[in-house]
C-alpha cells in the first residue's frame, strides 16, 4: 500500500514536472512567434533595455518603449 | 531610439514586467517615452502619428533646455519647468514651489493659470477614476466631482487636454443622470458630443442619451405639474406653469379642477 502510495506521489509530480516544462516551453514558442512578426523585424528595435540606456546618451535622444506581450493575442 | 519590451511570463527573463515599474496601470500595448536613465519621461497623448510628433518634439525641446540649465541658464530653468508640467514629468505644486510667479512672462502667467486648472481638475477626475468597492461610493465620487466641474463648466472652464475634456464631461453628463438634472447632463452631453463628433459608435450612444433626458425633463415637467394640481389633463405637461401649482393657471388643462 505504501510503495502504491510512493508510486502515485511521484507519478503525479513527474507529470506536473513535464506540464510545467511544456508551460514553459510554450512561452518561449510564444516569444519566437512574437518576434517573428512583421513590425518587430521591419524596425532596428533595441530588445535590451541596459543597451537602449547606453545609446539614449550617447545620442542624446530619449527612449521611444514599446510594450507588447507574447503570452496572450 | 527605439526599444521593445515583450512581456512573456517567462520566469526569470531580465525586464519582463517592466511596465508595471514604469505604469500606474499595465495595458497592450503601451508606448511610453523614456530618458536614457530608463525612467518615464512621457506617456501617449493620443494614437495619432501628430501627437507623438508632438511629444518627441517637446522632448527633443526638453533635452536642449536641461543642457542649457547645467549650464547655468535660470531662464531656461523656468521653461523647463513648464515644459515638464506639461509632459507629466513633475506636477503642478512642484512648478509653484520651483517658480516665482511674479517673475514670470504675461504668457508663462497664462499657463501658469492654465496649468492650475488642469491640476485641480485631475484632482478631482481622480476620484471618479480610484476604484470604488460600491456602486454607492462611485456615485458619491461623481457627485463629488460632477458638481465642481458642472459649476467650473458654467463659467466655461474646461481642461485643455482633450482626453480630459472628455472624462470631465463624462462625470457632469454621469451626475446629471443621478441627480436626474436633465439640464447639467445635457451640458456633459453637449461637451461629449463636442469631442467625439466623429466616432459613429459615440454618436449612437449620445443620441439614445438625448432621448433619455428628453424623456427625464418630461417626466420632471409631469411631477412638477402633480403638485398640487391633480386632475390635470395632458394640457398640463406642455402648459403647465409656476401657475399650476397655485390652484392651476390657464395652460394646466381641462380637467384641472384647483
Amino acid at each position: 500500500m505504501r510503495i502504491g502510495l510512493r508510486m502515485a506521489v511521484a507519478a503525479l509530480a513527474g507529470a506536473l514536472a513535464l506540464s510545467t516544462s511544456g508551460y514553459a516551453q510554450s512561452l518561449e514558442d510564444k516569444l519566437e512567434k512574437k518576434l517573428a512578426k512583421d513590425f518587430v523585424k521591419n524596425a532596428t528595435w533595441e530588445l535590451d533595455l541596459e543597451t537602449a540606456k547606453k545609446k539614449s546618451k550617447e545620442s542624446g535622444k530619449p527612449i521611444f518603449a514599446y510594450f507588447t506581450r507574447s503570452y496572450a493575442p | 531610439m527605439l526599444y521593445l519590451n515583450i512581456m512573456t511570463r517567462i520566469e526569470g527573463r531580465k525586464d519582463d514586467a517592466l511596465l508595471s515599474e514604469l505604469a500606474d496601470r499595465v495595458a497592450f500595448p503601451t508606448m511610453m517615452w523614456l530618458g536614457d536613465d530608463g525612467k518615464r519621461l512621457a506617456g501617449q497623448s493620443g494614437r495619432a502619428v501628430a501627437d507623438f510628433e508632438t511629444t518627441a518634439g517637446l522632448l527633443t525641446k526638453r533635452a536642449e533646455l536641461v543642457k542649457k540649465v547645467a549650464a547655468g541658464d535660470k531662464d531656461a530653468k523656468t521653461e523647463l519647468m513648464f515644459l515638464e508640467c506639461d509632459l507629466g514629468i513633475i506636477d503642478f505644486d512642484t512648478l509653484e514651489e520651483g517658480v516665482d510667479v511674479s517673475k514670470l512672462t504675461a504668457k508663462q502667467k497664462e499657463t501658469f493659470q492654465r496649468m492650475r486648472v488642469d491640476a485641480e481638475i485631475d484632482d478631482l477626475l481622480a476620484i471618479v477614476s480610484a476604484r470604488h468597492k460600491s456602486r454607492e461610493a462611485y456615485e458619491t465620487a461623481v457627485r463629488t466631482a460632477g458638481k465642481e466641474f458642472a459649476a467650473m463648466a458654467a463659467k466655461g472652464v474646461k481642461p485643455s487636454n482633450k482626453n480630459k475634456r472628455l472624462q470631465y464631461f463624462q462625470a457632469i453628463f454621469s451626475y446629471g443622470m443621478i441627480t436626474k438634472d436633465a439640464t447639467t447632463a445635457t451640458v456633459g452631453l453637449d461637451g461629449l458630443e463636442a469631442g467625439l463628433k466623429d466616432n459613429e459608435r459615440a454618436m449612437t450612444w449620445i443620441n439614445k442619451q438625448r432621448q433619455v433626458l428628453k424623456d427625464m425633463a418630461a417626466d420632471a415637467a409631469d411631477e412638477a405639474c402633480g403638485d398640487g394640481c391633480e386632475g390635470c389633463g395632458e394640457g398640463c405637461g406642455e402648459g403647465c406653469g409656476e401657475g399650476c401649482g397655485d390652484g392651476c393657471g390657464d395652460g394646466c388643462g381641462d380637467g384641472c379642477g384647483g
